[in-house]
């Protein structure tokens, strides 16, 4: 993708009009990153390549920690963020069983955290 | 005033330039990968004076892309701001290494940004001031004429010694620190002895090349795997590192003043420039009295400035 900007937005008005426009499609989007994040947790309890199924689940709620609380959602924003250090550090060397298992909560707080948004 | 922003994510991006735009930035581009970065910036054309970078990407990342734009000669000294949500400190200090101006956090607040790009913008003006003082010195200099186009105490930037930031970059490394990061840090300045006899003998080029030789000289001695240097002004260096055990290592000293007799600095003649160095106590703030992150430039300063000196550049107020 690449935009020229050249925008001709009235001052002010465009910050406020992107985030309208993110959020109609980030609240559409919800739901389908809900649902993969389950499978990926469940993917990764059932011994399927744990590793990928968490560096997958971190690349999804990197994206929504990045954006949710610009767009209102600022306690969902937050678990996606604490997920994500989570999860990079229980795919780390060294990393324990336990800190896996803390990583796999906290992405059941992000989808609970989803369900409450798109609700 | 032209931006390149990159980021993966399609959403942060529109974000991104909503933001820009209230700002009125409205000249920038927008891409979605290192790859399709490097493909605009390697075409013959592109020019952009400032570069907006999220870290966290696939393929290339926002360090290695920095690292990359950094390479290229024209893009030597134009701000690059990483905007990300990557708040842990190797990635923070990997952005300064890097090249790296600034360092914004994701989620952004807009007018935030703004205010980090107006001072983008201003470094940019700077640069190209610069550009046209370096051009009016070689100028001066084929006809003979010497002139000064900095001061003894001027924090000049040095460039192209790994690790070594800008005063200015390094202020925004040390606000972007947590309390317990701040905690786990350590500092030491270095200064070159009679530096201003130095200052009145030496042509700027030659002070630029001491300095720059200094800072080599520091940044290998120091021995650590993860530090950062500043040059603060009045023959001044700041060190910010790791904290470690034994941090009271009289060798260091030692060290970089053999590292810098074997570089052997020099006048544009080719005469020898002794150049002798002094070091402060190590300072390191304990995490639950951190307080203001500047202090880590500002306490070893003024150990290594004599009272008629201590002015320290640009000292910035934090709340």
């Amino acid at each position: 993708m690449q935009n020229a900007a050249a925008s001709t937005e009235k001052h002010g008005d465009a910050f406020a009009q992107s985030v309208a426009a993110v959020r109609t499609r980030f609240l559409a989007t919800l739901d389908e990153r809900g649902a993969e994040l389950d499978v990926l947790m469940e993917l990764a309890d059932a011994g399927e390549d744990p590793n990928a199924c968490f560096k997958r689940a971190a690349g999804i709620v990197h994206k929504i920690s990045g954006v949710a609380q610009t767009l209102g959602f600022p306690e969902l924003g937050q678990l996606a963020a604490t997920a994500e250090q989570l999860m990079t550090a229980a795919v780390a060397p060294g990393a324990s069983k336990s800190d896996f298992a803390t990583a796999t909560r906290s992405v059941d707080d992000v989808v609970l955290a989803i369900e409450a948004a798109i609700a | 005033m032209r931006l390149l922003a990159v980021d993966d994510d399609e959403s942060a991006l529109e974000l991104l330039r909503g933001a820009l735009s209230d700002s009125g930035y409205n000249n920038h581009v927008a891409v979605t990968s290192g790859a399709e970065a490097l493909d605009i910036l390697n075409k013959p054309h592109a020019s952009f004076d400032v570069f907006l970078l999220d870290i966290q990407m696939p393929g290339i990342d926002g360090i290695a892309l920095c690292e990359q734009i950094r390479a290229m000669p024209r893009y030597r000294n134009a701000p690059v701001v990483m905007i990300t949500a990557m708040s842990e400190r190797h990635y923070i200090e990997g952005a300064f290494a890097a090249g790296a101006m600034d360092y914004v956090n994701k989620p952004f607040d807009p007018m935030e940004l703004g205010v980090r790009i107006g001072m983008a913008e201003k470094l940019v003006e700077q640069a190209r001031l610069a550009t046209e003082a370096r051009s009016e010195v070689d100028r001066l200099k084929s006809s003979g004429t010497q002139v000064m186009n900095f001061d003894v105490a001027d924090p000049v930037a040095i460039e192209d010694v790994p690790r070594v930031l800008s005063y200015l970059a390094m202020e925004n490394y040390l606000l972007r620190l947590t309390r317990r990061m701040i905690g786990q840090s350590e500092a030491v300045a270095f200064r070159i002895d009679s530096f201003d006899l130095l200052f009145s003998r030496a042509t700027p080029t030659e002070i630029y090349d001491i300095l720059s030789d200094t800072a080599e000289a520091i940044v290998s001695g120091l021995k650590r795997e993860h530090h950062l240097v500043t040059y603060c002004g009045n023959g001044a260096f700041v060190a910010v590192m790791h904290k470690q055990s034994g941090i009271h290592d009289p060798d260091i000293l030692v060290t970089v003043q053999a590292l810098l007799d074997r570089i052997q600095p020099c006048y544009s003649d080719g005469s020898p420039c002794p150049v002798s160095l002094r070091m402060g106590e190590i300072h390191a703030p304990r995490a639950w009295i951190a307080g203001n992150p500047l202090k880590l430039l500002t306490v070893p300063l003024k150990s290594v400035l004599s009272d008629k000196d201590n002015g320290v550049p640009f000292e910035r107020e934090v709340a």
